[in-house]
């Protein structure tokens, strides 16, 4: 984009031509900050729930002045020589608008309750043709993890965003929209690379240079940040959990349980189900209780989690916390801000390899997370809780491979 | 400059079978959608706009992700 930006600018400011951009992202306040980053200007439409039904990014449209298209994926140099000293006839019939349903309506007013209800009410309909299914589907993901991140966010959200799209993905194999937003929370192994590891670049080049970059309104997870893992490449070993310097699973085994219900946890799987053979993006989250005025207790240690995983289910990477915070949150930041994050949920992530010869079927992980809390922000007691979780791990049938064609 | 109401134009996607993928056709108006327009700062009140606003420009359309 930076490209067309640099091409297009001497042209635009001319007048002679508009450049319009389309994102679809989950978080448009991602875009907002690679913009400001790259100093590009164009006015953005906002698709994060791919309405306009197109299959990859990024594709390129040339529309003429009357709004008629006149090239898929031009070239550069087409548009600044010949594009723009065409002149074409006005079309017979004119654009037609396309109505906004009331699910999109919903979904961009943020009532996303009302639009994962709708949804599902219209899932129901068992004569759906396949593409809506995948469309409906899609928007369901996006409803579910924009909720999951808005402050009405229920515990089951992430996952059954996770579950949508993965069920999106599956009724419209080329769709890379779909397909994409599922490897951005995905594990490493299944990721075409990094996708939000320049955030931490721009947020300090933006600074460095005074400007203020643009806020994040949702955390970013570590999946989204790693980097992608091929086939064959050295693995690190298993590890159980992230220690504290000092603690032990046997010393974190014996703190005493969360009975006052001071936190919660809860387990999401990318994707699911995962097929046998294959390996999934495990995220241990960590609540405080809203009701009872808990945050967590940073300068005691960040919270721990341990898992126990089925026979064929391996740990194949550290249980690592997820490190980035919102600017605003930063360790240097005020008071309130220092509260405001220590009530914000933890998540600690891993990615679990399931052998190939697993059967089929709903797998049990179990684990315990340790956390450092304290029972209200104005110095109520600080303790280390502990609190168990269960979760279903799904596992589908591994692909069938393609046999070789005989020559 | 951004004129609110415009109007984006993209192909309708009609319902069809799995794996085929619908495109607009060189030669034919894009359909219209409107969409939210992305704030750029934090304290920007949501609009909405679409491309038919550009009517009597020539216009890019740029579909991307950040990634």
């Amino acid at each position: 984009m930076p490209v067309w930006h640099e091409r297009t600018k001497a042209a635009v400011e001319k007048g002679d031509l508009v450049v319009v951009g389309v994102i679809q992202e989950q978080h448009a306040e991602r875009c907002a900050l690679f913009l400001q980053w790259k100093g590009i200007d164009w006015p953005i439409l906002v698709d994060s729930t791919n309405r306009v039904g197109i299959w990859a990014v990024p594709l390129v449209w040339a529309i003429d002045a009357s709004g008629v298209l006149r090239s898929k994926r031009p070239k550069p140099d087409w548009v600044l020589e010949d594009f723009l000293k065409e002149a074409w006839p006005e079309p017979e019939a004119p654009a037609r608008p396309v109505a906004t349903t009331a699910l999109e309506e919903a979904y961009d007013a943020g009532r996303f309750g009302d639009c994962i209800r709708g949804a599902r009410a219209q899932l129901k309909d068992a004569k759906l043709e396949t593409a809506t299914r995948a469309r409906l589907l899609f928007l369901l993901g996006c409803a579910h993890r924009a909720r999951h991140d808005s402050a009405a966010a229920r515990s089951e959200d992430f996952q059954d965003a996770i579950d949508a799209w993965t069920q999106a993905s599956r009724l419209a194999p080329r769709n890379y929209i779909y397909r994409r937003r599922i490897q951005q929370y995905g594990p490493r192994l299944g990721k075409p690379y990094p996708f939000y590891d320049w955030v931490e670049r721009a947020q300090r080049d933006l600074r460095a240079r005074g400007i203020a970059p643009h806020p994040l309104r949702a955390r970013i997870e570590g999946s989204e940040i790693a980097q992608p893992l091929r086939r064959g490449a050295p693995d690190s070993p298993a590890l159980a959990a992230v220690a504290a310097a000092g603690a032990t699973r046997e010393d974190d085994a014996s703190v005493p349980l969360d009975d006052g219900d001071l936190i919660r946890a809860d387990v999401v799987c990318a994707p699911a189900p995962v097929a046998a053979g294959g390996t999934c993006r495990v995220y241990v989250r960590v609540h405080p209780s809203d009701a009872k005025g808990v945050s967590f207790d940073d300068e005691a240690g960040a919270p721990r989690a341990y898992l126990e995983l089925p026979k064929g289910f391996e740990m194949r990477s550290a249980l690592l916390p997820n490190m980035l915070v919102p600017k605003a949150l930063r360790p240097k930041s005020s008071a309130k801000e220092a509260a405001a994050r220590a009530r914000m949920p933890r998540s600690l992530e891993c990615e679990v390899r399931i052998e190939s010869s697993i059967a089929p079927g709903p797998y049990e992980v179990r684990g315990f997370v340790v956390a450092n809390v304290c029972e209200d922000a104005s110095g109520g007691t600080c303790r280390a809780v502990r609190r168990s979780f269960r979760a279903e791990l799904r596992v589908s049938a591994a692909p069938k491979r393609r046999g070789r064609r005989k020559r | 400059m951004l004129r609110t109401l415009a109007a984006l134009t993209v192909a309708a996607v009609a319902p069809q079978s799995a794996g085929a993928q619908s495109s607009p056709s060189v030669g034919q108006p894009f359909p219209i959608y409107e969409l939210p327009l992305l704030q750029r700062s934090s304290d920007a009140k949501t609009r909405r706009s679409s491309i038919a606003a550009y009517r009597g420009k020539k216009l890019l359309l740029v579909q991307f992700a950040s990634w």
